[in-house]
């Protein structure tokens, strides 16, 4: 039986130049290496529904999706920027500070907590023609909130647009927030920062940005099992569905876990005790932890009673009904479908999903501003996409799925286009 | 040489394998066939950066099967002695010198063109008046692509008299050209940097490459070229097209105006080059 996982803290702030990525387990590298390879001379891409309807099946209810795997609460990690950003506040090397996130791992929303906490204001982004038709109103509203105010401004990306007159108003505001003697924190998406870093290198302008370290295979297991026991009235077992491994190990005060891991112990099973789905999920999304979070989402789910044969005595440990623990199973990394870029993914549709991410989100009206093409196709080009769970579109603004995300970013770093560091 | 030194020089007739002699040409057949298919098959599949790797192998690997057939041939039809390894030189010079002189001169040039690497599959080249993406390098000659979808064969004999432009040179990107020919009433500082502008916001745009502006005052007014890479080679002609589109855009918002009248329009083809 594991301790608890209680030795290092799941949030830690690192500078971007000291981030790496989790590895994957080796089973999983050898098989995505020959699945890879040989489905792309087939030319096939396996899950030819999009993946929001795939599961009619054996689906979590709302209330037990919420009790297993809730929203994140993006107010924890606020401890350790705070501790990042007071530490480059005692070097006063700079009263500018970077933060830099992928997509979805939420340091925007840590941020903006942050800055409610310590009382600063929170910047909200210009809208689009602001930035387009070059307007110096919106900067003179922000010029004159004072330069001694702190600010925090939570989506750099949203400043500038990747268009001849789209460039403008980054130009005036990040020497302005340089030169003022108030104190600044930026968030920049990582795609949004590597291009800007590219065109305007804006990365030589202030220090080195501070991200949000990976969340790793230990790390991500202390978050799910966080997260399950957060509405603290009831204890679930993690377990893989193949191989009946624990994917989060049960503690040791768990009132069924010593019952449940001698059951195992007397079958003499082959398999690992501890599964290696987080190891290889803290590699697939990054260690991200908005995707990490949907993808374990994707992976939860009831078995039907028949399916759990011998074991269903397990969910029902002790036969008293104050303690019952549900056993809730977990896919098996290799039958998690995953979304695919549709098999006509040409140019057009991979510089789509670049700019996308290069700009976070955008209305369909931008598309024939920023890329070389009409309108019709680009919408064409997007329901495609939207239908093969990629994209989604929520008020006529189109941005990635968290699903879709490491698929995108595949492609495109293999077909040579400028990607995040992240 | 006598009837009878030549009859000396081969095998005994008796002891000539015909069938490891067939067997060799058609295995040599069937590999340079394969590789014909599966190159250009595997760079069609794989990650657009394989391409520039997979297909440049395909001339050498084809050279290798080419050579690899000879010698094994040779000993298998005359005596391999150094006498009759001389006298089959002289004799095959001599006939190649007169019958086949041209062909023979494109294969070496080939051979030359392979060690030199002075274009390979996926380059782009301007060769007399033919410009396009060569798409095989084989043996006597090689193939373009061009832009209107015309494949052209020209002789590796060409290198040896012709001058042969390279735009990429075995890499990815190839720089591209947008030109603008301006009447001279402008604020030149503002057009190129927005010129500039227009490349570093394209969506085919290669970044880590610089973007240069250059601007030069002739009789007829002002001509800028932009000059920016592509992230791919094989987007240039819509990246330039781009840029055009877009910088004509941006003139027309900051009130340039093109060039006007006849003048300008014989003065472009006199001076553009020089730039």
């Amino acid at each position: 039986m594991s301790p608890p996982p209680e030795a290092t803290p799941i949030w830690r702030y690192i500078r971007l130049d000291e981030f790496t990525c989790p590895s994957p387990s080796a089973k999983e590298t050898m098989r995505k290496g020959v699945s890879g390879f040989w489905d792309k001379f087939r030319r096939r891409t396996e899950p030819e529904e999009p993946i929001i309807t795939q599961d009619e099946l054996k689906r979590l209810s709302d209330k037990l999706y919420a009790q297993t795997a809730p929203e994140p609460d993006w107010t924890k990690p606020v401890a350790a920027l705070n501790e990042a950003l007071e530490e480059g506040l005692a070097t006063r090397i700079s009263r500018v500070h970077i933060l830099v996130g992928a997509p979805f791992s939420g340091i925007a929303e840590v941020l903006v907590n942050w800055a409610e906490r310590r009382g600063i204001k929170v910047i909200q982004p210009p809208e689009p023609g602001v930035i387009l038709n070059q307007h110096q109103e919106w900067l003179q509203c922000l010029r004159n909130e004072g330069s001694t105010r702190s600010l925090a401004i939570p989506h750099l990306e949203r400043y500038y647009l990747r268009h001849h007159h789209g460039l403008k108003l980054i130009r005036q505001l990040l020497p302005w927030l340089l030169n003022r003697p108030g104190y600044c924190v930026l968030c920049c998406s990582s795609w949004a920062w590597a291009y800007l870093s590219k065109a305007l290198q804006v990365d030589k302008l202030f220090p080195a940005p501070w991200t949000l370290e990976a969340l790793n295979q230990e790390r991500l297991q202390q978050w799910f099992a966080h997260l399950s026991t957060r509405q603290g009235k009831e204890i679930f077992l993690f377990r893989q569905l193949d191989n009946g491994a624990f994917v989060i190990p049960p503690l040791d005060d768990m009132p069924f876990a010593e019952k449940t891991m001698r059951k195992r112990a007397a079958k003499a099973t082959p398999h690992p005790e501890v599964s290696a789905f987080l190891t290889d999920l803290a590699a697939y999304s990054r260690g991200n932890p908005g995707i990490a979070w949907t993808l374990w989402r994707q992976s939860l789910q009831m078995a039907p009673e028949k399916e759990n044969g011998t074991d269903t005595q397990d969910q029902t440990p002790n036969g008293d009904e104050s303690t019952y623990g549900h056993t809730i199973w977990v896919k098996p990394w290799s039958q998690l479908p995953l979304p695919n870029l549709p098999e006509a993914a040409d140019r057009n549709t991979l510089q789509i999903l670049h700019t996308l991410l290069l700009h976070e989100r955008l209305p369909t009206s931008l598309f024939i501003e920023l890329l070389p093409f009409s309108f019709f196709e680009a919408r064409q080009i997007l329901i495609q996409l939207e239908r093969c769970g990629l994209v989604i579109s929520a008020q006529d603004e189109w941005q990635l799925t968290p699903l879709g995300y490491p698929t995108v970013r595949q492609a495109l770093q293999a077909e040579g286009y400028l990607v995040d560091s992240l | 040489m006598s009837q009878e030194d030549i009859t000396q020089l081969f095998q005994d007739p008796d002891q000539i394998r015909i069938l490891q002699i067939f067997l060799i040409i058609a295995l040599a057949w069937l590999l340079h066939r394969l590789i014909n298919w599966l190159i250009p098959w595997l760079a069609e599949r794989l990650p657009g950066r394989a391409r520039w790797y997979l297909l440049p192998l395909m001339p050498v690997l084809k050279l290798l099967i080419l050579i690899t057939a000879i010698a094994l041939l040779i000993p298998l039809i005359i005596e391999p002695t150094l006498q009759n390894m001389i006298t089959l030189l002289g004799a095959v010079g001599l006939a190649l010198g007169f019958a086949l002189k041209d062909y023979v001169s494109s294969i070496m040039a080939g051979i030359v063109a392979i060690y030199e690497r002075t274009y390979r599959p996926g380059d782009w080249v301007k060769i007399n008046e033919a410009y396009g993406e060569v798409r095989s390098v084989n043996l006597r000659a090689l193939k373009i692509l061009t832009p209107e979808d015309t494949i052209v064969t020209i002789p590796h004999a060409k290198l040896w008299d012709t001058n042969i432009y390279n735009d990429n040179n075995g890499s990815r990107e190839l720089l591209c050209v947008a030109d603008f020919y301006l009447d001279p009433r402008h604020d030149a500082h503002l057009v190129r940097e927005a010129l500039y502008d227009v490349a570093l916001t394209s969506a085919f745009i290669e970044l880590d490459h610089s973007i240069v502006v250059i601007v030069a005052e002739k009789p007829w007014g002002t001509h800028y070229r932009l000059k920016a890479y592509p992230m791919d080679g094989r987007d240039q002609f819509l990246f330039t097209s781009d840029l055009t589109v877009r910088g004509k855009a941006v003139l027309a918002t900051l009130g340039v105006q093109p060039v006007q009248g006849w003048l300008g329009a014989q003065s472009f083809s006199d001076g553009d080059t020089k730039l």
